[in-house]
């Protein structure tokens, strides 16, 4: 081929291919780039100017790094099979692109259509680009649509999610709790009984009835009676740990989980400061009242499988202390 | 009547008149003020009529203007911005939108499946002239779309004027029928767009 021959050629490229007008080329392919056979960039729709200036001119295969086909070097690698590339700016930012590529009918060059594929989000942000910036027949205003869309439709739903999640936790300790003093209830105290026994660690059970505790009510009323069992909840809460259970089962009676305490000394020690606590005077409805407690205890050394029987033990141990004159602290003989 | 459209009369309520204006709303409709609409859970229409009806008790607005206001707060309002973004992805330009209007039941679906919008007609006269027709089981589509359309139509800085919309038939606001709204086109760079972007802003994580 002569040297006038090849500009011929050129200024053949130059014009379109195909015989379209450029303004229609355009407005079907913003994105197009027609290169010659030596790689070169000879013109770029207006959409690829935008994300780069100055992309006509410069050699394909240097402004993209070329991932499918792997390895094509020349023009002739890009229209080979179904001209099918995954290509990416090679400088930052390094946006991803699908593309067509098909052989010009003349002059060995190609005609490579471009799209962002699933990086659209990204590249409409770095780039800022609009509708205009689209094929009308592309669907990217749709697909961004929808990604819009999702977002509204899924920041509602976590909304509402967490909202819900609340209620429940709100109604789970609701539930659970005792609505007189906010100890836990028999409910509560049961699942966690349940709960330490699957464990099989160790752990001690206090059963506890106020002494006297019917004079009050009959003395001074209901409302006295409430308040004695307030101020019995807070002695309760104030002696246990993290992690002890404090629960009211009903009228005057009253039990304590205490995982991994087991030793008598202790147990016994904080069943007298207990008794000693609450039989201090208690002001009630403006009067002095005066109860004592009564308790049981049982160790489970962690080889009870039997919660009921745990419990028994427990309440005879308890039965035991009203037995022997009330205010006194009994431990339940261990099992087996 | 999907969730989203009672949501979307709680809202309007709040922001434009406060939360005890809503508890007033609610107590007429007799629903739990404390309880959140479910988004996606389509509820019996009946719920739907009767908040609006409330709405234009407390509110002291013949409903067909409480609907259109709702339209104009769906597009303007506080809370209401992905709304907003959403209707603007029907087209560049004012008229652009027009003709997306046809799409707007096909998009509703497609961004909440379940989401049933009435069929609208958009038809195109001489001079700017549009005529709009909507085909819906309940009447107070129209009203509703009116507010949009004013409201969009400031939002790409155009100035169109729209008919007066029909008067409230007899059997109220919410009955079933078609309905029919004119718009002229007077000026499409009457006034600087508010801003729109195809992405959003970036959300955190």
């Amino acid at each position: 081929m002569t040297a006038s021959g090849q500009s011929d050629l050129r200024k053949a490229r130059s014009a379109p291919p195909l015989g379209l007008a450029p303004e229609a080329l355009e407005r079907l392919m913003p994105m197009h780039l027609v290169v010659g056979a030596d790689g070169t960039i000879e013109q770029a729709g207006r959409t690829m100017t935008r994300l780069r200036a100055g992309l006509a001119g410069q050699n394909l295969f240097e402004a993209f790094d070329l991932r499918r086909p792997a390895g094509a070097c020349s023009v002739s690698d890009l229209v080979a099979g179904e001209g099918r590339l995954r290509l990416g700016f090679r400088e930052f930012p390094r946006t991803a692109f699908k593309a067509t590529a098909v052989p010009l009918p003349e002059g060995g060059g190609a005609l490579v259509n471009l799209s962002f594929g699933i990086s659209i989000v990204d590249a409409v942000r770095q780039y800022d680009l609009s509708a205009g910036d689209f094929a009308e027949t592309d669907l990217a205003i749709e697909m961004l649509y929808l990604v819009e869309a999702k977002h509204a439709v899924m920041s509602d739903s976590e909304r509402l999610t967490a909202q819900i999640y609340g209620a429940q936790q709100a109604a789970e300790e609701k539930a659970a709790t005792d609505a007189l003093t906010g100890l836990r209830n028999r409910r509560a105290f049961d699942s966690a009984l349940q709960a330490l026994v699957a464990g099989g660690r160790p752990f001690a059970v206090f059963q506890m009835d106020l002494d006297h505790f019917k004079a009050v009510n009959d003395t001074h009323g209901h409302a006295a009676g409430d308040d004695v069992l307030l101020r019995v909840a807070a002695i309760l809460s104030g002696q246990i740990r993290t992690g002890d259970i404090a629960a009211r089962l009903g009228g005057d009676e009253f039990c304590l989980l205490l995982p991994g305490t087991v030793d008598p000394g202790r147990l016994s020690a904080l069943g007298e400061t207990l008794i000693a606590r609450i039989e201090e005077p208690i002001m009630a409805g403006g009067v002095t009242c005066h109860v004592s407690a009564s308790i049981g205890v049982a160790v489970s050394r962690g080889t009870d499988a039997d919660p009921a029987s745990l419990l028994s033990r427990a309440d005879a141990a308890l039965y035991a202390s009203k037995h022997a004159g009330r205010g006194r602290c009994t431990f339940a003989e261990e099992e087996g | 009547m999907h969730g989203l459209i009672n949501r979307a009369i709680q809202g309007f309520a709040v922001d434009t008149a406060g939360p005890d204006a809503w508890r007033r709303v609610a107590r007429e409709a007799d629903i739990d003020p404390n309880q959140p609409f479910m988004p996606l859970m389509v509820r019996n229409t009946p719920v739907t009529h009767r908040l609006l009806e409330a709405t234009s008790r407390v509110l002291e607005k013949p409903a067909p203007v409480v609907l259109e206001d709702l339209g104009t707060w769906l597009v303007a309002g506080r809370g209401t911005a992905p709304i907003r973004r959403l209707l603007r992805f029907g087209g560049e330009t004012f008229p652009d939108f027009l003709h997306s209007l046809e799409d707007l039941p096909g998009r509703a679906r497609l961004a909440v499946s379940g989401l049933q919008l009435p069929t609208i007609r958009l038809g195109q006269g001489r001079d700017g002239r549009y005529t709009i027709a909507i085909d819906a089981p309940h009447g107070g589509y129209g009203y509703v779309l009116c507010g949009i359309l004013r409201a969009l139509a400031d939002d790409y800085g155009t100035l169109a004027l729209l008919d007066p919309p029909p008067e409230e038939p007899e059997d109220g606001a919410f009955g079933a029928g078609s309905f029919h709204l004119g718009l002229t086109l007077i000026d499409t760079t009457f006034a600087e767009a508010r801003a729109f972007s195809l992405v959003g802003p970036e959300r955190g994580e």
